[in-house]
């Protein structure tokens, strides 16, 4: 059977990558004693496939990995056994069984939501800082550098950001929501973004990143955006 | 109590997982039920010491303890290090982040020489006074223990005692005599005084070192009359119940061994004349196959790892190793466990084993013949002969293998350049075994050729011998590489510069300890990592010093020398030394006492003789 789950990466972890986060997953199933299925070749590993990768130093609350189990497990039980073997800082919210032909996690979702919060230069007001971002939505590219291969490389992401909303401005901080692509037809992270903002001096030349947190990944349809977990129900 | 500067700078360092510390089965106790705090140190970073299994049985074995907390640091890798300086940020313990300077003991594990640098450098980042002699009351003690402890004399002016031998009881020794000094009240001095009544420790202050006129020693005198003349290593008699801990802490990020470890047995009698572990870890002790697999079981449910390493310091000669390894398997049969057996001697039945476990990957063997000649071989009593290499490469490359490791010393005593020769055409025998099995095609294979200085170790029979100048070792690589010239063949060395300087390190006495400090106020430390390693700098602290680095390397030794760790008692009789030395040059085999003839090293004299399993021991 096949499990979908929903799972948080907290603040106690942020800090560990997504190799390390796998490995976390692939250990936490054997000591919760849960019937995962495990690739077949010399160095058999279990089963269990995430979605996007999230950027070093990001906490989450909308992460998606599909665990395929070889027995029958109740998505409560499922949930109950494998959060008693996670260590602090990544819990499944919530479980779902999908159905086999379900399309993958990577192959599907495309969208990204984050909350990020900026520590702003002194003597900004809140009208500078809306007026900012709606300035930067207004360019037609945003050119950023990105090591690719141990190699600079520029890049245009303009076409990558769907979307910025100023939520919040407090203590000097300004605190957006940023809609962007993620996944195989290109992402853009946190980082990214404040390094596009400092090229184009939106708010200074070095503003910085005090935060950084996923609110989930989502699947963009014409309907709109839906919930990796709402897909593939089993009938 | 720094958690929010110390989160933005772990944000900017590289690996930023080696400072956690939250890490599964990382322990976590509420400080105001902690009497006791004591920081375990490995001076090295994260990956390397979280690697070693002496600390962690440490760390489970404290916090059993009611009111004690054991705490993990590693050294903080150089940017770590530099980040925490600018923001004066005091070496701090993994699990609380607290300053070490708070705790009451910070107990360092020696495992390598050139690791020295890194234990002042960490006293340094803790703000604890380098010398002993400096500590007041309100600094935690600094202890030492581990394989280099046998030698402790060139770290004898920073270490306020030592534990020699293996820790598992006299540890929980020292904390009993510390809670009561504690409770009680006493000067520092006090408490050291009345740790001399416990076996196996080393106060190094209770000691004077005086010299002869041409700079050797003439003797080491107890000061104070509680101080025992010598210090008798701990052994562990009960090793089949002996605590061993199950609840491995898991790492997040990828360290060296990232894996499980299960001891299965203790101590080897093979006798290799140049090794130390095969000396300073006896007796042979061994764990029940039942022990072991019950330990196993509660391992990989605790951990998840979905690898258990059997370790010990020659695997194949456990003598119930197919009855484990067969237990072992089944148990983990679905449960996607893959067992490791390293230090597994390469011959027709391990092969086998391998086969079957699917353990050994097919891309990489090793072998240690560690000496060219059939004739070097038997002066070093590695009882290996080209015929049972020559078998087992045989039948290695029958079953499909295709790289092959082959690990040498050059600069062994009596080595000429018949033995330097012998490398070579070892490797070539190697490249036409291949073809032979292959229809004469060498396609595929892959030799590694790797060499390594000797350096003569403490407790060894070749503790007398001199090192080979360095000019020379880098002349025998040379050598090496001119002559390793077939294209399925590397060659692969140790730089000598640094084997040099452990070499010095090794058989050092307490006059190094000021070389010490200057090299590492030159800049040095991380000196067993090649890109950090400044051979100059060392030069050049022991120029200043006034102290000659091939006094300690380069010369050889008379029998009725006083050597710097003669006043430590290893069990070793220093005549089997003597013996075994003699032996050596005339290319004399000793054989494993395990299975034969008692050969009297002196292990069985330690505590009335319990501890040696040979029933044959002479006394």
């Amino acid at each position: 059977m096949l499990i979908r789950t929903r799972f948080v990466k907290g603040s106690a972890l942020r800090f560990i990558s997504h190799l390390d986060l796998v490995r976390v997953f692939h250990r936490a199933v054997r000591r919760a004693r849960l019937p995962i299925e495990f690739s077949k070749g010399y160095n058999p590993h279990p089963k269990i496939s995430f979605g996007s990768a999230l950027a070093v130093g990001c906490t989450s609350e909308g992460e998606f990995a599909d665990f395929e189990l070889a027995d029958e497990v109740s998505p409560q039980e499922f949930i109950k056994r494998l959060n008693h073997a996670l260590p602090d800082g990544i819990k499944v919210l919530e479980a779902k069984e999908i159905s086999k032909n379900t399309p993958s996690l990577m192959s599907e979702i495309n969208t990204a939501i984050y909350c990020i919060t900026l520590e702003l230069p002194e003597g900004l007001s809140s009208s500078e800082v809306k007026q900012g971002i709606k300035r930067f939505m207004e360019l037609k590219t945003i050119r950023i550098k990105k090591l690719k291969k141990n190699r600079q490389k520029e890049m245009d992401i303009r076409h990558l950001i769907h979307e910025l909303d100023v939520l919040d401005i407090k203590n000097g901080c300004v605190e957006i929501k940023a809609v962007v692509k993620t996944g195989n037809m290109g992402s853009v992270n946190p980082e990214m973004l404040v390094q596009a903002f400092n090229n184009y001096k939106i708010f200074c030349e070095d503003v910085r990143l005090k935060r950084a947190h996923r609110k989930g990944l989502f699947i963009k349809t014409r309907d709109g955006l839906i919930s990796p977990i709402q897909k593939g129900t089993k009938q | 109590m720094y958690l929010e500067q110390l989160d933005d700078i772990i944000a900017s360092v590289i690996k930023p997982t080696r400072y956690l510390g939250n890490e599964w089965n990382s322990i976590h106790k509420d400080l105001k039920d902690v009497e006791i705090r004591i920081a375990l140190a490995f001076p090295d970073v994260y990956e390397v010491g979280m690697s070693h299994l002496g600390i962690k049985i440490l760390y489970h074995l404290l916090n059993q303890q009611k009111g004690v907390y054991a705490e993990r640091v590693f050294a903080p890798w150089v940017d770590m290090e530099k980040r925490m300086k600018e923001n004066k940020i005091p070496l701090f313990s993994l699990e609380t982040h607290s300053p070490i300077k708070e705790f009451d003991f910070i107990g360092f594990t020696l495992q390598y020489e050139l690791s020295y640098t890194n234990i002042i450098n960490m006293l340094d980042m803790s703000g604890i006074p380098l010398y002993s002699s400096e500590r007041a009351e309100e600094h935690p003690f600094v202890i030492a223990g581990g394989p280099c402890a046998f030698n402790p004399e060139p770290l004898a002016e920073f270490i306020d005692f030592f534990v020699i031998g293996e820790g598992e009881e006299v540890i929980l020794e020292i904390i009993e005599i510390y809670k009561e000094w504690k409770k009680n009240g006493g000067t520092r001095n006090d408490f050291l005084k009345k740790m001399t009544s416990i076996k196996g420790i080393y106060i190094p202050g209770f000691y004077e070192v005086e010299y002869n006129s041409e700079k050797t020693i003439e003797k080491v005198r107890p000061k104070i009359k509680e101080a025992p003349r010598k210090i008798t290593k701990r052994i562990i008699k009960d090793f089949e119940d002996v605590f061993y801990p199950t609840r491995f802490i898991v790492p997040y990020m990828d360290i060296v061994h990232d894996r499980a470890a299960l001891e299965i047995f203790r101590g080897c009698t093979r006798g290799c004349r140049f090794c130390q572990a095969g000396m300073i870890y006896r007796p042979v002790r061994e764990k029940s196959v039942e022990r072991l697999s019950d330990l196993a079981n509660e391992i990989v449910n605790s951990t998840g790892f979905e690898e258990l390493s059997l370790v010990s310091l020659s695997t194949s000669d456990y003598p119930f190793l197919q009855e484990l390894v067969e237990k072992l398997t089944d148990r983990f049969r679905g449960m996607g466990v893959n067992l490791s057996l390293p230090s597994l001697r390469v011959d027709s039945f391990s092969l086998k084993l391998a086969e079957e476990l699917q353990t050994v990957r097919k891309s990489g063997l090793t072998f240690a013949p560690e000496a060219g000649s059939q004739r070097l071989r038997d002066v070093i009593n590695k009882g290996v002969t080209e015929n049972d290499l020559k078998e087992s490469l045989t039948a290695a490359f029958e079953a499909g293998w295709k790289t092959v490791k082959l690990y040498f010393m050059i600069g062994l005593p009596t080595e000429t350049e018949a033995d330097l020769e012998g490398i070579a055409s070892l490797a070539e025998k190697v490249v036409f075994l291949y073809r032979k099995v292959n229809n004469g095609s060498k396609k595929g294979l892959k030799v590694t050729v790797s060499t390594s200085s000797f350096v003569p170790k403490p407790f060894t029979p070749f503790q007398w011998e001199a090192q080979n100048p360095l000019n020379q070792l880098k002349a025998k690589q040379k050598y090496l590489k001119d002559r390793i010239k077939d294209r399925a063949v590397r060659y692969n060395w140790h730089e000598a510069t640094a084997s040099h300087l452990e070499a010095v390190f090794a058989r050092g006495d307490r006059r190094l300890c000021k070389v010490l400090v200057k090299a590492w106020e030159k800049g040095c430390k991380f000196d067993g990592w090649s890109e950090h390693f400044k051979f100059d700098k060392w030069m050049e602290a022991f120029r200043e010093c006034n102290v000659d680095p091939e006094f300690y390397a380069n010369r050889k030794r008379e029998y009725d020398e006083v050597l710097p760790w003669d006043h430590i008692d290893a069990g070793i009789d220093k005549n089997f030394l003597i013996r075994e030395h003699k032996k050596a040059l005339k290319g004399e085999l000793t054989e494993d006492c395990r299975f034969n003839r008692c050969s009297a090293c002196g292990i069985f004299r330690i505590d009335g003789g319990n501890y040696c399993v040979n029933p044959n021991k002479v006394c």
